[in-house]
């Protein structure tokens, strides 16, 4: 599933259309695809007129429909907005529980996404650090803000950096020390989570 | 990429200064010129040093520009440049008509055979080769069969036309059409029956071919916009 897609309004194709673009599909296949991510209904709607929720959802059972082993999902809720962010997330947690597919997510959401995930790998120009993250759906002030039917949905990957990347590609240390590169023992990492647990990968 | 065939079309005037100058087939030699170029511009483009756009711009112009050149350097020959920029379908032989039928069978044959790959790089490239296919092999392919049909139609359209016979029709047949098949076969047959009316009304008014045949498919578009508005009304 891409990132995003820009569609030639030229172009006329309907959801049904764009699910067999790149290979034959049953009407049943489609249907049941569709269903799944909830926009069964806008099977004959243009794709154009889809909204921005509804349109990466048209993507994602595309996607489905294939019987993947493997869901690569690029920050599928780009264009989306905030509460509809939420139900795709929770929608991407439904299709792993009920497809027992791994889902492999890129996403810049840190706070949003990891309540669902189980491994978490953190890039910044190299895989910073790794492990599962620690649920605070229970925390008051997050269920304050978002509201209970959010809560499941969020939480915080609580974890610091024991060293910043400077523009320039250089790195700095915890200690003030400026060097060329991470020390070779980053990124496995001295990265401690805040409450003091070791992360287990 | 529609205008990509606006490109192709300007460098066909290069194709037929080669053809004056080597004194080879017309047809082949604008063929020729015109694969040469979106080559060019698939090369080009993968530097991203400039925009589709610019590189467009400067394959189309050049090409013309160097076309006419050639053709002032060849004071040997006495070329009918209006025939060639607005089509004249006087000049069409026996021979040309075999070479339309042909080349157009052999255009839709392909574009029959090859349509779901076309349509998926089109709608997206990226969903193309994530799910196996390989969209530049379709867009190559595409890229040969605009140059085929600008070769072809030069004659009787003639080259700074061509692109609104890609272009018109298509928009035309975009309000009937539910999905991109429908689209295609729609934008052929308005497509057809404006070269009909086009040469008609050129065979009645004494106009040249090329314009008649655009004014004709621009009279079918605005008709098609008026259904639309009495709906709206």
């Amino acid at each position: 599933m891409p990132q995003k897609l820009n569609i030639d309004h030229s172009l006329p194709l309907t959801v049904r259309r764009l699910m067999t673009i790149t290979g034959p599909l049953s009407r049943p296949a489609i249907s049941d695809a569709l269903e799944q991510v909830g926009i069964a209904h806008m099977e004959e709607a243009n794709v154009q007129t889809l909204s921005g929720g509804e349109f990466q959802r048209a993507l994602l059972a595309r996607a489905l429909a294939r019987k993947p082993d493997l869901l690569v999902l690029d920050e599928p809720v780009q264009g989306v907005d905030y509460s509809g962010e939420i139900a795709l997330y929770e929608l991407i947690s439904r299709i792993r529980d009920r497809q027992g597919c791994g889902v492999l997510m890129i996403s810049h959401d840190l706070h949003v996404v990891m309540a669902q995930t189980d491994t978490v790998v953190c890039l910044n120009g190299h895989v910073c650090c790794t492990g599962t993250p620690e649920a605070v759906s229970g925390s008051e002030a997050y269920q304050a803000l978002f509201g209970a039917r959010a809560s499941g949905a969020l939480a915080l990957y609580r974890h610091h950096h024991d060293h910043t990347h400077m523009p320039d590609g250089r790195v700095r240390h915890a200690d003030g020390t400026i060097t060329e590169d991470c020390h070779p023992h980053d990124g496995h990492h001295d990265h401690a989570r805040d409450d003091g647990e070791t992360p287990h990968a | 990429m529609a205008y990509f065939g606006d490109t192709m079309a300007h460098s066909a005037l290069l194709g037929v200064a080669l053809s004056l100058l080597f004194t080879v087939n017309l047809t082949l030699s604008v063929f020729v010129v015109a694969t040469a170029v979106s080559v060019m511009l698939i090369l080009l483009e993968r530097h991203r040093a400039l925009s589709t756009d610019s590189l467009l711009g400067i394959l189309a112009h050049s090409t013309l520009a160097v076309g006419l050149v050639i053709v002032s350097f060849l004071t040997w020959v006495r070329v009918d440049l209006i025939s060639f920029l607005f089509g004249d379908i006087l000049s069409v032989t026996r021979a040309d008509i075999a070479v339309v039928w042909l080349g157009g069978l052999l255009v839709v044959g392909v574009i029959a055979a090859l349509w779901r790959p076309l349509l998926a790089a089109t709608v997206s490239q990226e969903i193309a080769q994530a799910e196996g296919m390989r969209p530049e092999t379709s867009r190559f392919i595409f890229m040969l069969l605009m140059a085929l049909v600008i070769a072809i139609a030069m004659k009787i359209v003639g080259i700074m036309l061509i692109t609104s016979l890609l272009i018109v029709p298509a928009a035309t047949a975009r309000r009937f059409a539910k999905t991109p098949e429908a689209m295609a076969v729609i934008a052929s047959l308005i497509g057809a029956v404006s070269v009909v009316l086009g040469l008609y009304a050129s065979l009645y008014y004494d106009t040249p071919s090329g314009p008649s045949i655009v004014v004709a498919a621009m009279l079918l578009f605005v008709a098609g916009l008026v259904p639309l508005a009495a709906r709206r009304a």
